[in-house]
């Protein structure tokens, strides 16, 4: 028996809401944290399908100026978000993304719906099994709105297309969003999305979350199964949660982590519940940060915003301290293109083989996988020698450290940069987790978002997310909105 | 050291070992490649800085 919109917010009378004060359901649902949406639907005030519906009419209205989504899934969500419905009004809660609209990178495998990586080698390819990620938020009752925009399989920093037409920024559409998960974030951004999620082999989730406003994390490799995603890399791969608070973003996680037995570099450490690190705190938190020198070339107002963040941590308690990079961090650059290149050199061998022509002639992507063919076992196992080395420096330095933090890219969005260290890929090289969060705009160009990275020790995404919240209860930055 | 290879040595070389890796690059798609493939080169030569003892090993595990 179907339930009626009237039936399902009349239960919301039998429901009280424990623990905080009443929540009210606003007017305009774009914005809505996961985290709120969900006591919402919990307590039967909101309908999954009012937020679905609320976040369809707005994909259709802003998405031609956005440009998030290659596909927009509307009847399936709309139906899974009567289903969710029906559970939620007969008792059956599954939990804080039941009912909850999210989207992924369209390098996620959908069962029946196209994944296309943004590629004209991949536009018809429609797999028959849905990506672990996909799975397990499915399985928590999460609704899939669509599949987000990326530049071609994911290569390259900014919003450029292969298949369809680039994403763009909603704080200036004139701008790149980053990328390469440039729709999920642009998506949040604009308010089309509640989550969503993305993948990150050079910084992929960290660059666009940057240059949006959002949140995004890169978690620890292994702690997320990559089985199911359209592959760079598979030793830089990463897939991670994105959002607009810190909460959400941990809530995701929790839904996400934990070893999928399809994917043997996932890990079987447990996944801990990691909204409870939330309340935590920052005092006695040590938290290093980069000599001077290492921010040759840093915008200005990147910079500033970076000084300000330090005094917010060393008010609320944390240790802020300059530490030295080891040496290995100069070629670590160096060392995260050869091993991306050959490997995902050596995904493409079969389509570098019969469908060379089909690769968009408007991005470098052949270029760069011809290229990278070239490159030989010896060199690439010169460059994993060089890893290894690396991993075992950051983990003598995190030794004296519980944190790490850099700007989140090293100038606003679309701006010029040329920096001998962008803090951004040496985190793919070891694996170790890295979460960016807005922290301040630029003044010139004006109103751009800029951001802040927090890195940690291997499977320590908890204390990230304590320093993340702490820093967000106590600034605004994730309270503005775009003008769309 | 030895000298640098000419354009025209590395595109020789590109050649031969796209053959050996089943491409066998046009001279067209070398010539696209070109730079791209110095680029490679180039990242090679700035890792081989930094010295390793003959025991390195080229993989680890990620410990808690």
């Amino acid at each position: 028996m179907d339930v009626t919109r009237r039936d399902f917010l009349a239960g919301s009378l039998a429901v009280p809401v424990v623990g905080r004060p009443a929540l009210q359901v606003p007017s305009d649902l774009s914005y809505l944290s996961l985290t709120d949406a969900a006591a919402l639907i919990k307590a039967l005030r909101l309908s999954p399908v009012e937020l679905t519906q609320a976040l369809l009419d707005r994909i259709d209205r802003l998405d031609g100026k956005v440009g998030a989504f290659i596909t927009v899934t509307r009847e399936a969500a709309l139906r899974s978000a009567r289903e969710a419905e029906r559970e939620i009004a007969a008792g059956r809660y599954r939990g804080p993304l039941h009912g909850i609209p999210f989207g992924v990178k369209d390098t996620h495998y959908t069962k029946g719906i196209r994944t296309t990586a943004n590629t004209p080698v991949l536009v018809d390819f429609m797999p028959d099994f849905d990506a672990t990620v996909v799975a397990r938020l499915t399985r928590a009752g999460a609704v899939l709105v669509g599949k987000t925009n990326l530049p071609e399989f994911s290569f390259g920093s900014a919003g450029g297309g292969g298949a369809f037409p680039d994403a763009h920024n909603p704080w200036n559409v004139a701008r790149t969003p980053g990328g390469s998960s440039s729709g999920s974030a642009a998506a949040l951004a604009a308010g089309l999305l509640t989550v969503a999620t993305g993948g990150d082999t050079s910084g992929s989730i960290r660059n666009p979350a940057t240059f949006c406003g959002v949140v995004g994390l890169k978690p620890t490799y292994g702690r997320v199964s990559r089985h199911g995603i359209v592959v760079i890399s598979w030793s830089l791969d990463h897939v991670g949660p994105m959002s607009r608070t810190v909460a959400d973003n941990a809530t995701l996680l929790n839904a996400i982590a934990g070893r999928d037995p399809a994917d043997d570099t996932s890990s079987d450490l447990p996944v801990p519940d990691y909204t409870r690190a939330l309340r935590r705190g920052v005092r006695g938190l040590r938290a290093g940060i980069p000599k001077p020198a290492q921010f040759d070339g840093y915008h200005r107002d990147v910079m500033r915003a970076f000084e300000e963040s330090l005094a917010v941590f060393r008010k609320l308690g944390a240790i802020v301290k300059e530490v030295d990079l080891p040496p290995t961090s100069d070629v670590i650059d160096e060392v995260q293109q050869i091993v991306r290149i050959a490997e995902a050199a050596s995904y493409h061998e079969t389509f570098l083989a019969t469908k060379a022509e089909r690769y968009a002639t408007t991005t470098t992507v052949r270029r760069d996988l011809e290229s990278g063919s070239l490159v030989t076992a010896v060199q690439y196992l010169r460059a994993q020698k060089v890893r290894a080395r690396f991993v075992h420096d950051l983990t003598a330095m995190f030794r004296t450290l519980d944190v790490f933090l850099t700007p989140g890219m090293p100038a606003p969005a679309g701006e010029p940069v040329d920096v001998k260290q962008p803090f951004r890929r040496m985190f793919n090289v070891c694996g170790f987790p890295a979460l960016v969060l807005p922290n301040g705009f630029s003044t010139t160009p004006a109103d751009l978002p800029i951001g802040l990275q927090i890195a940690a020790k291997p499977f320590d995404e908890e204390t990230i997310y304590a320093a993340a919240q702490a820093f967000e209860s106590a600034t605004e930055w994730h309270t503005q909105h775009p003008n769309l | 050291m030895s000298a640098p290879m000419t354009d025209a040595e590395l595109k020789q070389l590109m050649k031969q070992l796209s053959r050996v890796a089943g491409l066998d690059l046009s001279d067209e798609r070398v010539d696209r490649d070109l730079a791209a493939y110095k680029g490679h080169l180039a990242a090679i030569d700035k890792i081989r800085s930094i010295g390793l003892p003959i025991e390195a090993e080229p993989f680890v595990p990620l410990k808690r």
